[in-house]
C-alpha cells in the first residue's frame, strides 16, 4: 500500500490491528473484571490484598501468564515481519524505556510510551546522523541503539513517575 | 573448628581495628597470598594462568567495583562494561599520545577517565532510584559503546575500530610473559581489594550503606546525598576502568568496543549477585563461579555423556552446558539469595559448633 | 542419613575432580592434532555447524580413504567459543595445552574478533592462524605478521572485486552511479570502507555508507533511507540475522534484490532460506560453489557418512555453501600438511612452526584441485612472504529461489590499489609494536 509516498505494508496494518485489539482486551480486563481488580490491588499493596483474602500465589501465576502471552503475541508479530532470531532478546530490553515513559502502573501509559519511543527512535535514526555528519565528518548511524534509553533518561529527570504513573512518596 | 577464635584480646585501638583481628586468620591470608604469588607461577600450567587465573582476577576487580555501587550504595547499575571500555580505551590513548608516560600513570589516568564518565552518568541517581536507575545506566552502556565505535579518534583511526594494546613496560621491565602479566594483575587486584575493604569499613562505606537502606533518613541525619552517591559512582567506575584496562593489556591484547557489550555488564552483575552483594569476599567467589563453572561443565559433560553412552553431538553438549549454567544460577538464588559469601559465613559458623548442631 | 548424603556427594566430587586433573591428555604421539575452536550455539550457531561440519568431515575423509597424510592420521578436538572473544582465547589456550608439538596445527576461528584476540598469542606460540576470508587483513604482509594468514581473499580485495564485477556489468564504467554500502557496525563491517572509498575515487561513483547496529534485526530506518537515496546498487556486508532481515526489509520497501550484492559471509543458505521469496535474485560473493556436484563432496558423503562417521546430524546440509567452505578450509590445511611433510619428513607429525613454512609456500594449482576432486571449491592459491593472501579472487553467485547459481567467473580485486594499503597499515603496526619487518627463513 502506498499512501502519499510512505509505503505501509499490509502486514504492518494487520499487526497494528491485532495489537489494538489486545490492548483493548487488557484494558477491559483490568478495569471491569474481578481478576483485574485483584491484580491492581496486589500491585498497590501486597499485605492489604492478602488481608482481603486475595490468594497471592494464584495472582502471581495469572500475572506471569498474561505477561508471557502478550510477549508471545509481540514475538509472533515481530517474527512474521523480520524473522525470528536469537537476538530478539535484545529487542525486548527496549520495553524498559517504554515502561519508564509511560509510568509503571498504567496500561494507556504503556501504549502512549510505546508509540512515542518507537517513533522517536526511528526518526532519530534518520534525521540525526546527517547533522552529526556535517559537524564531525565520518559516519554516525546506529543511533537507535541508545536513543530510547537516553530519551527515557532525560524524561526521568524531568518527570520521574512517567506520563501516566502515580507519584511515588517515600516515607521514612 | 580448626582453632579457637576467642581469647585474643587487644590493647590498642590500632590492633582492634585490623581487618583480620585473629592471628590464625592473618596467617591463613598470608599463606593464601604466598600460594597465589609464588606457588602458582611455579606449579600452574600456562593454560591455567593465561585462561583462568588472569580473567578470574580481572573480573573479580570489576565485580568489586560494581559491588561498591550496587551492594554497598544500593544504586543499581547495568553499565559496568561501558566503564571498563572507557578505562581500556582511555589507557590506550594516554599511552599512545603522551610520549614517555609511565604505564602506571596511564592506568590511573584511565581509571580517572572512567570515574568522570561514571560521575556523569551517575548524576541521574540524584533524582531517580532503583529500577529507573538501572535504565539510566543501560543508557550509559549503549551510548558509551556507540561513542567509542563512531569517533575513530578513540581507536587511533584504525580501519576496523580494534585497538591493539602496546607492550606493557614498567620501569623498563617488559610484562609480556604469562607469569609476569599474572603477577602484575595479582599485585594490582590485591592492592585495590585491600583499599576497597578499608573503604567500606570507613565512614564513606557507612554513608553508602545508610544511603542504601533508606536515603531519605540518611539525608535527615546529615549525610550529604549528592557527594555520597557521586562518590560511589566515581569509585566504582574507577575500579571498573582499571579492570577494563587490565582486560585489554594483560588478557586479550586487542579490544574492540563491541567486546564490552551488554552481555559483559550482565555477567559482572551476576557475579555480584551470586557472590553476595555487600561483601568483598563475595566478588571473588562470584567471579570464580561464573568463570569456572562453564569451563568445568565443558570438560565434565563430554565425559558423562561418554560414560553413559549418550550419542550427544557437540552442539547439544554446548546447549546443555548453557542450560545447566542457567539452572544452577536459579538454584543458587533460591537456596541462598544472599549469595556465596553468605554460604561461606554460614559454613564458618557451623564449623565453629561442629560436631554439635547448635 | 546426612552422613550418607555427604559421603556420596564427596565421592562424586572427588571422582570428577580426579577426572579433570587427569584430563589434559595429549593426543597419541603419532597423530596430527588439529585445534578446532568452533561455535555451534548462539546466534551464529547454524553457520558454525555447517562450516565446522564440513571441516571435520574432510579430515575424517582423509583418515578413512588415505589413512591420513603419508600414514599420519588427523586427530582433533572442538571447543565451544560461542563466537565470544574471551571464550575464544580460553578455548585456544585449552586446546594448545593438549596439542603437544603441533600446537594445534592451524587455527581456524571463523571470527574476526577472536582472530584479533588470538593473533599475538599465535605468534608467540608459533602456530599459524588461518583467517580464510576474514580477520586481520593487513596480515597479508608476512614480514610483519609471519604467523597470520588471511588466505584466499580479504575483505578489501573482495569489495574491490565486487566493484569490478559491477563495472563489467555496466559496460566498463560506473561514472555517475550511486552505490550504498550497508554494513554491520563492527570490525568486520568497517574494514572494506577504506578500499571502497579508494575505488569510488577511481571509478567516479558516489558512495554512501550506512551502518546497522549489532545485531541488525532492526533495519527499517536504514532501508527507508536507501529507498530515499535510490542507489543503483547496494553492497551489503551483513552477518547472521542481519542478512535475512535486510532481504525482508528490502522487499518491504520495494528495492529490487538483484541490485544487492553481499559479501561471502552474507551469501549462504542459512541467510536466504529464512527470507523466503524475498531473497530471489540476491547476489553474493563466494569462492566456492554450492551443491554436491563437486566430486570430493559426493565422495565425502559416500565414504564418511557411509561409515557412519559424518559430523552433521542433518545430512541435508551437505553441499551447502558453508559446508563446502569448511571442506575448502580443511583442504588447504591438509595440503599445507602434505607440503610440510615433503620438506620436513614424510610420515612425521608436523609442528606449528613447520606448518607456518608450508602456509607461506603454498602452491595449489588448478591441476592439483582437479586431482583432489575439488574444482570449484577454491581458486588457485600461491602464497609468499609478501603475499599471505595467495589469491584475491572471488566469483559472484545468485540465488534463484532454490539454489545458488554462479553468474561470473573468477574476478580478482584491484591488487595494485589494495595491497599497498595493507603494507602501509602493517608498517604502522610494526612501528607501534617495535617489530622489525623481516621474512622468516625456516
Amino acid at each position: 500500500m502506498d499512501l502519499t509516498g510512505i509505503g505501509i505494508s499490509k502486514l504492518d496494518l494487520f499487526s497494528s490491528g491485532i495489537i489494538i485489539l489486545l490492548v483493548i482486551i487488557l484494558a477491559l480486563l483490568f478495569q471491569y473484571t474481578k481478576v483485574g481488580r485483584a491484580l491492581r490491588a496486589v500491585a498497590d499493596d501486597h499485605q492489604a490484598a492478602l488481608s482481603l483474602g486475595i490468594p497471592l500465589e494464584n495472582i502471581w501465576a495469572i500475572v506471569w501468564s498474561i505477561a508471557g502471552f502478550v510477549a508471545l503475541v509481540a514475538g509472533l508479530l515481530w517474527g512474521s515481519r523480520n524473522g525470528v532470531q536469537f537476538a530478539l532478546s535484545l529487542t525486548a530490553l527496549k520495553a524498559l524505556p517504554v515502561l519508564i515513559l509511560g509510568g509503571f502502573t498504567s496500561v494507556p501509559g504503556a501504549i502512549v510510551g510505546g508509540i512515542i519511543i518507537g517513533v522517536s527512535e526511528k526518526l532519530a535514526e534518520i534525521y540525526i546522523p546527517p547533522v552529526l555528519q556535517d559537524a564531525f565528518g565520518g559516519n554516525f548511524g546506529g543511533i537507535e541503539g541508545w536513543f530510547p534509553y537516553i530519551f527515557a533518561l532525560l524524561f526521568l529527570l524531568v518527570r520521574p513517575e512517567g506520563l501516566f504513573g502515580e507519584k511515588h512518596i517515600d516515607r521514612v | 573448628m580448626l582453632y579457637r577464635e576467642a581469647g585474643q584480646f587487644k590493647t590498642t585501638y590500632k590492633a582492634d581495628s585490623q581487618i583480620f583481628p585473629i592471628l590464625q586468620d592473618r596467617v591463613g591470608m598470608m599463606i593464601l597470598l604466598s600460594v597465589a604469588a609464588i606457588g602458582v607461577p611455579l606449579f600452574a600450567s600456562e593454560y591455567w594462568i593465561n585462561a583462568i587465573l588472569i580473567p578470574f582476577l580481572i573480573f573479580s576487580l570489576a565485580a568489586l567495583g560494581l559491588n561498591f555501587l550496587t551492594g554497598y550504595a544500593g544504586q543499581l547499575s547495568l553499565g559496568s562494561a561501558a566503564f571498563m571500555a572507557v578505562g581500556a580505551f582511555a589507557t590506550y590513548n594516554f599511552q599512545l599520545r603522551i610520549e614517555g608516560i609511565p604505564f602506571f600513570l596511564s592506568f590511573i589516568l584511565g581509571g580517572l577517565s572512567a570515574a568522570s564518565v561514571g560521575i556523569l552518568f551517575g548524576l541521574p541517581s540524584l533524582r531517580i532510584k532503583g529500577f529507573y536507575l538501572a535504565v539510566a545506566t543501560l543508557a550509559a552502556q549503549f551510548f558509551v559503546v556507540w561513542c567509542l565505535t563512531k569517533f575513530p579518534w578513540f581507536s587511533n583511526n584504525s580501519s576496523s575500530g580494534v585497538i591493539s594494546a602496546q607492550t606493557l613496560t614498567i620501569f623498563g621491565f617488559a610484562f609480556d610473559t604469562p607469569i609476569s602479566k599474572y603477577l602484575l594483575v595479582l599485585f594490582i587486584v590485591a592492592g585495590l581489594a585491600l583499599l576497597g575493604k578499608n573503604l567500606v569499613r570507613s565512614s564513606t562505606g557507612r554513608a553508602w550503606m545508610a544511603v542504601r537502606d533508606m536515603d531519605v533518613a540518611a539525608e535527615v541525619i546529615g549525610i550529604p546525598l549528592m557527594k555520597t552517591k557521586l562518590m560511589a559512582f566515581a569509585i566504582s567506575s574507577f575500579y571498573c576502568g582499571i579492570a577494563g584496562a587490565l582486560y585489554a593489556y594483560c588478557y586479550l591484547g586487542t579490544v574492540e568496543p563491541d567486546g564490552f557489550s551488554l552481555e559483559l555488564s550482565f555477567k559482572i552483575l551476576f557475579m555480584v549477585i551470586i557472590g553476595g552483594v555487600g561483601s568483598i569476599l563475595g566478588n571473588f567467589l562470584g567471579a570464580g563461579f561464573i568463570l569456572l563453572l562453564p569451563i568445568f561443565l565443558d570438560i565434565v559433560l563430554p565425559f558423562i555423556s561418554k560414560l553413559l553412552h549418550l550419542p550427544l553431538s557437540n552442539a547439544t553438549i554446548s546447549h546443555i552446558q548453557l542450560m545447566v549454567f542457567g539452572a544452577l544460577i536459579i538454584f543458587f538464588l533460591i537456596v541462598e539469595p544472599h549469595g556465596l559469601a553468605r554460604l561461606w559465613q554460614i559454613g564458618k559458623e557451623k564449623l565453629r559448633l561442629w560436631p554439635f548442631p547448635h | 542419613m546426612k552422613s550418607i548424603k555427604t559421603s556420596i556427594g564427596a565421592s562424586i566430587l572427588a571422582t570428577i575432580t580426579s577426572l579433570i586433573i587427569s584430563y589434559p591428555l595429549s593426543a597419541a604421539a603419532e597423530d596430527q592434532f588439529v585445534s578446532i575452536p568452533s561455535y555451534r550455539v548462539g546466534p551464529y550457531g547454524q553457520n558454525g555447524q555447517a562450516f565446522y561440519g564440513g571441516f571435520i568431515d574432510y579430515l575424517n575423509y582423509i583418515n578413512l580413504s588415505e589413512g591420513g597424510v603419508n600414514g599420519v592420521k588427523f586427530a582433533w578436538e572442538e571447543c565451544e567459543t560461542e563466537y565470544n572473544n574471551a571464550k575464544g582465547v580460553e578455548c585456544y589456550e585449552r586446546l594448545k595445552s593438549k596439542s603437544g608439538n603441533s600446537k594445534g596445527t592451524a587455527i581456524h576461528t571463523m571470527s574476526t574478533g577472536i582472530s584479533y584476540a588470538v593473533l599475538d598469542k599465535s605468534q608467540t606460540d608459533k602456530v599459524p592462524l588461518i583467517m580464510m576470508g576474514y580477520g586481520r587483513t593487513d596480515a597479508v604482509d608476512g614480514s610483519v605478521f609471519p604467523y597470520a594468514f588471511p588466505l584466499v581473499t580479504t575483505y578489501q580485495m573482495q569489495a574491490s572485486a565486487i566493484v569490478k564485477f559491477l563495472v563489467q556489468k555496466n559496460g566498463g564504467s560506473l561514472t555517475g552511479k550511486k552505490i550504498v554500502f550497508l554494513y554491520h557496525d563492527s570490525a568486520y563491517g568497517k574494514e572494506p570502507i577504506v578500499a571502497l572509498e579508494a575505488e569510488s575515487k577511481i571509478n567516479h561513483f558516489k558512495l554512501t555508507e550506512i551502518p546497522v547496529a549489532h545485531p541488525g534485526n532492526e533495519q527499517g530506518a536504514q532501508w527507508l533511507k536507501i529507498r530515499e537515496e535510490n542507489p543503483d546498487y547496494v553492497i551489503f556486508w551483513g552477518w547472521g540475522v542481519m542478512n535475512q532481515t535486510a532481504l525482508k526489509a528490502a522487499q518491504k520497501v520495494g528495492f529490487p534484490r538483484d541490485k544487492i550484492i553481499g559479501s561471502w559471509w552474507a551469501g549462504s543458505e542459512e541467510d536466504v532460506i529464512p527470507a523466503g521469496d524475498a531473497a530471489k535474485g540476491y547476489m553474493s560473493a563466494t569462492w566456492n560453489v554450492s551443491g554436491k556436484n563437486v566430486p570430493v563432496i559426493a565422495d565425502i558423503e559416500k565414504v564418511v557418512y557411509g561409515a557412519g562417521k559424518g559430523n552433521l546430524s542433518d545430512k541435508a546440509k551437505i553441499g551447502t555453501i558453508l559446508y563446502n567452505r569448511g571442506v575448502s578450509a580443511a583442504i588447504v590445511t591438509v595440503e599445507a600438511d602434505r607440503l610440510a611433510q615433503t620438506k620436513y619428513g614424510k610420515g612425521k607429525v608436523i609442528t606449528g612452526d613447520q606448518m607456518r613454512w608450508a602456509f607461506e609456500n603454498l602452491n595449489i594449482t588448478n591441476a592439483r584441485l582437479t586431482t583432489l576432486g575439488a574444482t570449484g571449491l577454491l581458486p588457485e592459491i600461491k602464497t609468499s612472504c609478501e603475499n599471505h593472501e595467495g589469491s584475491g579472487k572471488i566469483k559472484i553467485q545468485q540465488w534463484d529461489g532454490t539454489k545458488w547459481v554462479l553468474v561470473s567467473d573468477w574476478i580478482e580485486g584491484n591488487k595494485n590499489l589494495i595491497h599497498p594499503l595493507f603494507k602501509a597499515s602493517a608498517r604502522e603496526y610494526a612501528k607501534e609494536k617495535n617489530i622489525t619487518p623481516a621474512c622468516l627463513k625456516n
